[in-house]
């Protein structure tokens, strides 16, 4: 057991809550990470990382480097971490594998991006017309400021704001869930794409005719529930996979 | 084709988007507003939370009980 948290020490979601780096918390993921730890079968640690204006870059990735060196002193292995998040906390769980691996440290075994937000900038053909109706409510929370509001003096292009902008290669295995109806749907296929060029593997699932952040509703919204029984199978896959490799280099 | 239960929660997340567009609500408004939502969503079954300081972090174990142990 780990002593300090409770918590067996094994395997372990890092999940990274959502609400475009300026609102969220642990409250408002609260059932959502733990509809996930049970499906998963595992602990899940949901941290409440630093959120912009009042922190900007790289707080909230400096929050989220804490609480994977944190999981590492505490005897979990990264080969049973598996990072997760929604929509920002999915941005901030690519970049954390990004920073992770320019600075040359383990990475987790995996990590799980639902509707992930890989682009700040918000190109033009973002905010497009096949998500017309979602684009109003997401102009009217003036969703275009929040971006500037997280990276304030960094260009909205630096990879580990936007890692739609980053080289993509050395990741361990990708889970991406997006809507093909959702405003960041384009963003998140162009950066599933650049990463399987690049040459990591990537499992992209699209769902028909979603809102962002679908998965919050998983409660009452069948496709959300769906969806985190498909993040459940991925986790699984990922870990047998591990589980075998060591197997199969031995019987080599 | 969505379910009927996305298609309402589509119409209501749409019909909330004129009135917030005409007041504009600030920051900490919406904030608040997220937070307050967070007080209709239930834990799964089975599922317990632990507070957990990270490194001066608030943080939150959410797992399944321990397995009592044998013997």
């Amino acid at each position: 057991m780990d002593s300090a948290a409770g918590a067996p020490a094994g395997r372990v979601i890092l999940y990274l809550h959502g609400g475009g780096y300026v609102l969220g918390s642990l409250n408002t993921h609260r059932a959502l990470v733990g509809s996930l730890a049970q499906r998963c079968g595992v602990a899940a640690l949901a941290i409440n990382y630093r959120k912009a204006p009042e922190y900007p870059f790289p707080a909230a990735l400096e929050d989220a480097l804490t609480a994977y060196y944190w999981l590492l002193e505490r005897g979990h292995v990264p080969a049973d971490i598996i990072v997760a998040g929604d929509s920002a906390g999915g941005g901030l769980a690519l970049a954390l594998l990004l920073a992770l691996r320019d600075a040359g440290e383990p990475l987790p075994a995996a990590a799980v991006g639902l509707s992930p937000w890989t682009d700040l900038k918000l190109p033009a053909g973002t905010l497009r017309s096949i998500c017309q109706e979602e684009s109003l409510l997401l102009e009217a929370l003036e969703i275009r400021s929040w971006g500037p509001l997280y990276a304030a003096d960094t260009p909205l292009n630096h990879p580990l704001i936007s890692p739609g902008r980053a080289e993509l290669h050395g990741l361990p295995p990708l889970l991406i869930q997006i809507s093909n109806a959702e405003v960041l749907g384009d963003d998140v296929r162009r950066f599933a794409d650049q990463a399987r060029a690049a040459g990591t593997p990537v499992t992209l699932q699209v769902f028909d005719g979603l809102v962002h952040w679908w998965h919050l509703f998983w409660r009452f919204v069948p496709e959300a529930a769906t969806a985190l029984d498909r993040v459940a199978d991925f986790t699984r896959q990922v870990w047998e996979t591990e589980e075998a490799a060591p197997a199969v280099r031995q019987a080599a | 084709m969505p379910s009927p239960q996305h298609t309402l929660l589509k119409q209501f997340l749409v019909a909330s988007a004129a009135p917030l567009a005409r007041r504009r609500p600030s920051l900490p408004t919406m904030r608040l507003a997220v937070e307050m939502m967070a007080f209709g969503q239930f834990m799964p079954w089975d599922i317990f939370l632990e507070e957990a300081d990270v490194e001066g972090m608030a943080a939150e174990w959410i797992r399944r009980p321990a397995p009592p142990l044998a013997g």
